[in-house]
């Protein structure tokens, strides 16, 4: 399974599924890794999943990194701790998106995607 | 604070300077221009002809402005001066200042205008405990502007500084040549300013915010006339420890100047009660932050396990780099309940049922954290623990000094402590989650289960927690579940929360009213009578006025009006001699002993909680209370504070004003 997400990378492997921290959660989020972009978070009650760049967001979450990018993802970053050390910041309903990045802490879907450099 | 010393602030920025608006920040003192929990400016010296002004005197005109009037003179003993400085300043993101020197004599002057910046980006926890600094200061100048920083891996902090006159700009801060031709002025005007920080922008506070915030609350209008005073000054106490996230909206109590400006769950959950019939908006923003940081996962190093409520959340460098652990950080084993506490208070005084839902799953997961998490060992009881020895919290409940949960004989009592409060709250909380849950989740299965379980905890409780041979409930169970005797303040809670058996309510009524617990200014945390009694000891003698608060509303909810009366006017005679502040805490000490209340020396002021206890004593003195339809009002004054009248109460009815008068005993 792969998607293309944008100019030059790429989200591989599992690109939806349960994320029960996530229950109660309606929301989109535009996924950057520095100014480039990756895809789109969409979330749904309790359901992750990772689709093509593109479409109106409620929020973007800015990565300095791909490794920050797939932490994120893989809910293995703290918010606060990412906002602090200015490895991720986030635009437009900040709330939202830490409320995602939080829920995926509770578990995550995204443990086995990967981000790899678009052949 | 040190009375020695100047703050104004807004939210978690704060500057702390001597009375002539230097700061010169030692190991040993707190001054500085702190955001975000760090220290951005630890030097600011003025200097002309290289003298410090001498203070004539101190305008501390609002909590985010303050002036600061000075002679130059190079008498000791004699101020004789041609030489005036005014300095005027007002916080933000950073400050703003405005110096303004004046020539009084007939000769002409001139001057060398020196001031020495410089910032050591301190994270709070490191002024607290004196810690090196681990990454790279460093200093710019560029165009006039100074520019001073610190870097430590990808944790970069800088202050800049400009000027609006021209002058000398080095790595040492700003010098300035001025001529003054005789009876001339000159003024400068400096902008402090943070960056890269990670809260949300600070909104530029004016006096016109501040009266808009005090207008919207209610009018009190009464005969005692110091009542104004500490009204007026609560409002805008909490006006000034208002503080945004810049995640979720609104703004929320941070806990307490110096330290503690940060969002603290316990002390916002406890502030925004106190303040729901005069700013209910505080509760709303409470609930959401706190909701939205709600924990997830099992964290050891926070302290966190799915569904609790935050304890303290930092923004500075030890925490970016997870050598604390607040971020945020979970150890408090009452926040939950109070999370729960206070959103079927908010919700039933505003009537704002669209925030119940939208909490609802929230409110599942802290009633989830309560049984599964918050009672460890399966007892039936919640307790605490900390599980990181170096970095968590000894003692989880309110009264969180070590020495606090202690026998009757001084020994401490062994971890895990299940706090009698605790309970209290376990059953309130139950309770009303189980109103939510019947009223507008439409889940009476659920609200019949809580309302069970509520009533078990209770009837164990009462069996479990009594001490017969004492007549008063344990302070606490011990790790042994040995039943903890001292008597302190924590029994008070117990009437607020309503878990007592009417008959043990007595007997504890009396416990409070007693020499030994009541102060004649107040209860002490802990009485008179038992082996840690210290009247300056932190937890264990002092008198807490928010506990003071609670104590006055839980005897009020108990049926004890004139009790309660009794220890709202003590409280409010206090606040009266604290120039209408009442601090975090003062001495236990006897009135009898002392005319006045006696200072804590590190009591933090102004304090949330502290500022909100006036608003909830006149929620006790009035009897006000909300039915979910219609404002309830049953006053009980004492004769000393007459006549009482708060005018626009909003609630769900819209607004409406309350009346009492004392009555003469008859």
């Amino acid at each position: 399974m792969e998607t293309q997400t944008g100019e030059s990378l790429t989200l591989r492997g599992p690109l939806e599924g349960e994320a029960p921290g996530l229950a109660g959660v309606v929301g989109r989020m535009r996924l950057l890794v520095g100014d480039q972009p990756v895809g789109v978070l969409d979330v749904s009650n309790g359901w992750a999943k990772l689709l093509p760049d593109g479409g109106q967001v409620d929020v973007t979450g800015i990565c300095a990194s791909a490794e920050v990018l797939m932490r994120l993802l893989q809910g293995r970053i703290n918010p606060v701790v990412m906002a602090l050390l200015a490895e991720g910041r986030l635009q437009g309903d900040r709330e939202r998106g830490t409320k995602i990045i939080y829920g995926l802490r509770a578990g995550s879907p995204f443990n086995k995607t990967t981000l790899q450099g678009k052949d | 604070m040190s009375l020695n010393t100047v703050s104004i602030l807004d939210g978690n920025s704060f500057v702390v300077s001597d009375r002539r608006g230097d700061i010169d920040a030692s190991p040993i003192d707190t001054q500085g221009l702190f955001l975000d929990d760090t220290r951005f400016l630890s030097k600011w010296i003025l200097t002309v002809n290289g003298l410090r002004p001498s203070v004539l005197s101190v305008d501390e005109q609002e909590y985010f402005q303050v002036q600061f009037f000075e002679a130059v003179t190079t008498s000791t003993i004699y101020v004789d001066s041609h030489l005036s400085v005014a300095r005027k300043r007002a916080v933000g993101k950073g400050f703003h200042e405005e110096i303004l020197i004046e020539n009084h004599d007939k000769q002409a002057m001139d001057l060398d205008v020196q001031l020495d910046a410089a910032a050591d980006f301190a994270d709070l926890f490191e002024v607290k405990d004196q810690l090196q600094k681990k990454g790279e200061l460093y200093t710019k100048t560029n165009n006039g502007r100074l520019t001073l920083g610190y870097k430590r891996d990808r944790f970069v902090r800088e202050t800049s500084i400009s000027a609006n006159q021209k002058g000398e700009v080095d790595d040492k801060g700003f010098h300035f040549k001025v001529h003054l031709a005789p009876r001339t002025s000159w003024t400068v005007s400096l902008d402090v300013e943070a960056s890269n920080r990670a809260s949300g922008e600070v909104e530029r506070r004016t006096k016109a915010t501040v009266d808009a915030w005090c207008n919207n609350a209610p009018r009190l209008v009464c005969s005692w006339d110091p009542l104004h005073r500490i009204y007026k000054r609560s409002l805008v106490d909490m006006a000034a420890l208002r503080f945004r996230t810049g995640i979720t909206s609104g703004a929320l109590p941070a806990a307490g100047l110096p330290w503690f400006m940060a969002i603290f769950g316990r002390d916002s959950l406890i502030t925004s009660f106190q303040a729901i019939p005069f700013a209910p908006e505080l509760a709303a923003s409470t609930l959401r932050t706190l909701a939205l940081f709600q924990a997830r996962q099992e964290d050891a190093f926070r302290d966190a396990e799915p569904g609790k409520i935050l304890h303290e959340m930092r923004l500075g460098e030890m925490t970016a780099f997870e050598e604390r652990p607040h971020s945020p950080y979970y150890g408090a084993a009452d926040s939950t309940m109070l999370f729960l506490i206070v959103l079927e208070e908010y919700v039933r005084w505003t009537g704002d049922t669209a925030l119940a839902r939208e909490l609802e799953n929230e409110a599942r997961a802290a009633v989830g954290w309560i049984d599964r998490y918050g009672d460890r060992d399966h007892d039936g009881y919640v307790e605490y623990e900390r599980r990181v020895k170096e970095t968590g919290l000894d003692n989880q409940c309110w009264k969180d000094s070590w020495d606090s949960i202690a026998f009757a004989d001084g020994t401490i009592a062994p971890l895990p402590r299940a706090t009698c409060e605790l309970q209290g709250y376990v059953y309130d909380a139950k309770l009303r989650t189980a109103r939510l849950a019947r009223n507008i989740w439409n889940d009476h299965g659920w609200a019949k289960q809580l309302e069970n379980e509520a009533a078990d905890l209770k009837k164990r409780f009462n069996r479990d927690f009594w001490i017969p041979e004492r007549n008063f409930f344990a302070l606490a169970l011990d790790g042994q579940k040995r039943k903890v005797d001292s008597l302190t303040s924590n029994i008070g809670h117990l009437l607020w929360s309503g878990i007592c058996d009417e008959d043990k309510a007595e007997s504890c009524v009396k416990h409070l009213m007693s020499d030994a617990l009541f102060s004649g200014w107040g209860v002490r945390t802990m009485a008179s009578s038992e082996g840690s009694y210290n009247p300056i000891g932190y937890h264990v003698g002092t008198v807490w006025p928010h506990d003071n608060a609670f104590v006055a509303w839980g005897l009020r909810r108990s049926g004890y009006r004139a009790e309660a009366a009794l220890i709202s006017r003590a409280m409010l005679e206090a606040a009266d001699l604290f120039g209408g502040r009442l601090p975090e805490a003062f001495g236990g000490y006897p009135r009898q002993d002392t005319h006045y209340p006696v200072e804590y020396p590190t009591a933090c002021s102004p304090q949330a909680w502290a500022t909100g206890t006036p608003l909830l004593l006149l929620r006790t003195l009035l009897g006000l209370e909300s039915d979910g339809e219609h404002l309830i009002i049953d006053p009980a004054i004492p004769e000393p504070l007459g006549r009482i009248e708060l005018l626009d109460i909003p609630g769900v009815w819209g607004r409406l004003d309350a009346f009492g008068r004392a009555r003469a005993a008859h």
